[in-house]
C-alpha cells in the first residue's frame, strides 16, 4: 500500500518490485543496459511524481501504467537521442535481408532452446528505428498508424521497417540454431 | 483491424514473457537519492501553505488592530483634553469658578465625570465669587481643542451652560442655569460676565446614536451601521456538522470547527480563521494474490562420509522449507476506513440587512481554501496471511491535497450583551474541485451545513 500512496520507505519497495521488469523493457528499447538504467531512472521519476493521478478505473492495473509511463520514456529517450541521426528515415542496413523462411522446422524445434537474454540481445543489436518499430508492434500492440503518428514517419515506412527487423531476426535465429543446435542434429541422423 | 500474426512476433513475444533484468545498485542508489529529494520537497510545498495561511492571519488581525487603535487613541486624548481644560480651568481661576459638567450619556468617559464631579463641588463652595474674562477664554480654548477630537456633529450638540451672577442655592443652582450655545463663547460683549456657575454638557437623542458607537461593547446597533465609522472585532468559536453529496461514497459527514475572527463595518463584514475539517472516507481495495497451499521441505544436498564402524557411506541430508502458492491468481477485495484532517481558512464576507439590539439578520458568502493536513488509517490494513500478493489496485482514490468551495449562508446572530453573542448560519458549500485526487465523478460535490459559534466582541 505504501508504495501507492508514496510514504515512508514506498519508493525503494516500489523500485525493488517493478524495477527488474521495467528496466528489461528499457533494456529493448535502448538497445544498451546503461541507457536503459537511465530511461528507468527518468520513468521511475514521472511514476513517484504522477502516483496521485493514478486511478484504477481510468489506467487500468497498476503495473500496466508503470509499464504505458516506461515505454512512453523510452521512445522520448529514443527520439531526443536520434535527433541529429534520423534513424528512421535513413536505413542503416547494408547486408540484404531475405524475409524468405529458410527450408526445415528448425523454427519450431527452437522454442525453449533459447535464453531470454540471448533474445534480449538479439533485439538489442536491431538498429535504432527497426528495434522501435518492433518493440512497439510486438510488444506494445501499437498498429503501424499509431507507430508512424509517435515516430513521425509514414505508415509504409514503419511496415517496411518491421518487416526489415523480422527478416533480420529470423536469420539471426536461423544461425543461431544451426550453431548450436546442427551438429547434435547431424549426429542424431548418422546414429 | 486485425493485426496480422507472424511466427517470429509469437515467438519472441513468448519467449520474453516473464522476463527480467535486476539493475544496477548504482542506478538503485540513483534514484532512491532523488526519491528523497522529491519527498523533502513535497513536505516543503505543504508547509508553505501552513506559512501562508499564517500570514493571511496575522494580517487579517493585524490590519484589524491597526485599524481598532486610532479610535481608542481618540477616545482617551479627547477625555485628557477636557480634563485638562477643566483642571486648568479651575487653577487659573483660583477657586473661584463653578462649572457643571453633566455627563448625562456615555459620551463622556467615566475619568471625565469624576473631573466635573469635583468642580460641580467646589463650584458650590465658590458659587459666588466672580469669573473673570481669562477664564472664559480659556474655556473656549479648551472646548476648542476639543472639538478637533470630537466628531463636528457631536459638537454641535454640545450645549455649555452659564450661571447667572447670583445663582440660587445648591441644588438650584445647576437648575437655573442659563443654557447658552457654544457660540456664546465668542461673543466680546460677554467680557463683563463675571461668574460662570457651570458649565453643563448634555447631548441630544442625535447624540446617543454617535456615542453609542464608541461603547465598550461597540456592537452596531440601533441602525448605526449606516454610520461609516461603526466597527468593532470580534472573535468566535464555532461548529459546523456538513453533509456533503456527490462523492463516490454517497453522502458523506464531515465536522468543521476552529477559531474565528469578524470584522465589522457598519452592516457589513469580513471573517476569517483558522479551523480543521475531520471526515471519514473508505477506500476500497483490489488486491491480486496467489493463494498460499502449504510448504514442503526441499532437498538441498546429500553430504555422504564414511563411517568406520559400519564400514560403509552414510549419506546426510539438508533440506530447506520452501512454500507452495497457487498459480491461479485471485482478486480479493478490502476497505480501509481512513480519517482526514484538513486546516481550513475561510474568508467570508457579509452583510447584515436587519438589525436590532440583540439580534440581526443578514447574508454571508466568500472562499474556504482546504488543505490536507493527515491522514490516520481507522481500520486495520488488509492482511494478507500467507497469500503472495501480486498487486493492489485503489477503486477509491485518495484524497485530494488542497481543495477550494465557496460558502453561501443566512446569518442570524443573537447578542446576550453587548459582548457576548451566538451565531446560527446554515450555510451550503459548493466545491470547485471534487474531494479526490482523481475521480470518476464529473458533478462536483456540494454540502449542506450550520456554522454555530460563540463570539465575544473586542
Amino acid at each position: 500500500m505504501k508504495a501507492l500512496h508514496g510514504e515512508g520507505n514506498s519508493a525503494e519497495s516500489m523500485y525493488i518490485r517493478y524495477a527488474p521488469v521495467l528496466l528489461s523493457i528499457c533494456l529493448r528499447y535502448c538497445g544498451n543496459i546503461a541507457d536503459a538504467e537511465d530511461v528507468l531512472h527518468d520513468g521511475f521519476i514521472k511514476i513517484l511524481r504522477n502516483l496521485s493521478t493514478f486511478s484504477p478505473r481510468a489506467n487500468g492495473t497498476f503495473e500496466a501504467w508503470m509499464k504505458r509511463i516506461m515505454v512512453n520514456t523510452a521512445l522520448n529517450h529514443i527520439r531526443d537521442h536520434s535527433k541529429e541521426k534520423k534513424f528512421l528515415d535513413i536505413d542503416p542496413l547494408t547486408e540484404r535481408i531475405s524475409n524468405e523462411e529458410p527450408e526445415g522446422t528448425w523454427f519450431d524445434d527452437l522454442a525453449g532452446k533459447i535464453s531470454q537474454d540471448k533474445i534480449i540481445e538479439m533485439i538489442c543489436e536491431l538498429p535504432a528505428g527497426y528495434r522501435t518499430v518492433f518493440n512497439m508492434f510486438v510488444f506494445e500492440d501499437y498498429s503501424h498508424h499509431e507507430i508512424a503518428e509517435f515516430l513521425g514517419c509514414t505508415e509504409n515506412n514503419s511496415k517496411s521497417q518491421l518487416s526489415k527487423a523480422r527478416g533480420m531476426l529470423r536469420k539471426r535465429l536461423y544461425q543461431f540454431y544451426f550453431k548450436q543446435f546442427e551438429p547434435d542434429e547431424k549426429a542424431n541422423r548418422q546414429s | 483491424m486485425k493485426k496480422q500474426t507472424d511466427k517470429v512476433d509469437d515467438f519472441f513475444r513468448k519467449s520474453l514473457q516473464g522476463h527480467i533484468v535486476i539493475p544496477s545498485e548504482a542506478a538503485k542508489a540513483g534514484f532512491l537519492k532523488e526519491a528523497a529529494t522529491l519527498e523533502e520537497r513535497g513536505k516543503i510545498s505543504r508547509k508553505w501553505y501552513f506559512y501562508l495561511s499564517a500570514v493571511l492571519l496575522l494580517v487579517s488581525a493585524s490590519i484589524g488592530l491597526f485599524m481598532s487603535r486610532p479610535v481608542q487613541e481618540m477616545k482617551k486624548t479627547s477625555s485628557g483634553n477636557l480634563n485638562s481644560l477643566v483642571s486648568g480651568f479651575h487653577h487659573d481661576n483660583k477657586a473661584k469658578t463653578g462649572i457643571t459638567v453633566r455627563p448625562s450619556e456615555h459620551k463622556i468617559t467615566e475619568r471625565q465625570n469624576r473631573v466635573s464631579t469635583n468642580l460641580i463641588q467646589k463650584s458650590d463652595n465658590r458659587k459666588h465669587q466672580e469669573c473673570d474674562k481669562k477664564n472664559v477664554l480659556l474655556a473656549q480654548t479648551a472646548i476648542v481643542q476639543s472639538k478637533e477630537f470630537v466628531k463636528p456633529e457631536t459638537y454641535s450638540n454640545i450645549i455649555i451652560t452659564y450661571s447667572s451672577t447670583n445663582p440660587p442655592e445648591e441644588p438650584q443652582a445647576k437648575q437655573q442655569a442659563v443654557e447658552l450655545q457654544s457660540t456664546v463663547f465668542t461673543k466680546p460683549e460677554r467680557k463683563e460676565m463675571t461668574m460662570m456657575d457651570s458649565l453643563k454638557i448634555q447631548q441630544t437623542k442625535s447624540a446617543d446614536a454617535n456615542l453609542a458607537e464608541y461603547s465598550p461593547a461597540g456592537n452596531p446597533k440601533h441602525g448605526s451601521g449606516s454610520n461609516p465609522k461603526n466597527w468593532n472585532i470580534a472573535i468566535g468559536v464555532y461548529y459546523a456538522p456538513e453533509w456533503m453529496f456527490n462523492t463516490l461514497e454517497g453522502e458523506k459527514y464531515g465536522n468543521n470547527f476552529g477559531i474565528g475572527g469578524t470584522f465589522h463595518f457598519g452592516r457589513y463584514s469580513i471573517r476569517t480563521g483558522a479551523g480543521l475539517s475531520i471526515t471519514k472516507g473508505t477506500n476500497e481495495l483490489a488486491i491480486n494474490y496467489n493463494k498460499y497451499i502449504g510448504n514442503y521441505n526441499k532437498l538441498d544436498s546429500i553430504l555422504f562420509a564414511w563411517n568406520e564402524t559400519h564400514t560403509k557411506l552414510m549419506p546426510t541430508f539438508f533440506f530447506s522449507n520452501e512454500n507452495v502458492w497457487d498459480s491461479l491468481m485471485k482478486v480479493a477485495d478490502a476497505k480501509v476506513v481512513k480519517r482526514y484532517t484538513y486546516l481550513q481558512v475561510p474568508l467570508i464576507l457579509g452583510y447584515d440587512f436587519w438589525q436590532n439590539d440583540h439580534f440581526s439578520i443578514g447574508l454571508r458568502g466568500g472562499p474556504i481554501l482546504s488543505v490536507l493536513l493527515k491522514t490516520e488509517v481507522l481500520s486495520d490494513n488488509y492482511d494478507p496471511g500467507k497469500n503472495k500478493i501480486i498487486l493492489i489496485n485503489r477503486i477509491a482514490p485518495e484524497r485530494i491535497q488542497i481543495n477550494w468551495q465557496i460558502l453561501g449562508g443566512i446569518n442570524t446572530t443573537f447578542h446576550f450583551s453587548h459582548r457576548l453573542g451566538f451565531e446560527l448560519e446554515p450555510e451550503i458549500r459548493y466545491y470547485f474541485n471534487s474531494v479526490y485526487e482523481k475521480s470518476a465523478i464529473n458533478k462536483k460535490p456540494w454540502s449542506v451545513g450550520v456554522h454555530a459559534a460563540f463570539i465575544v466582541s473586542l
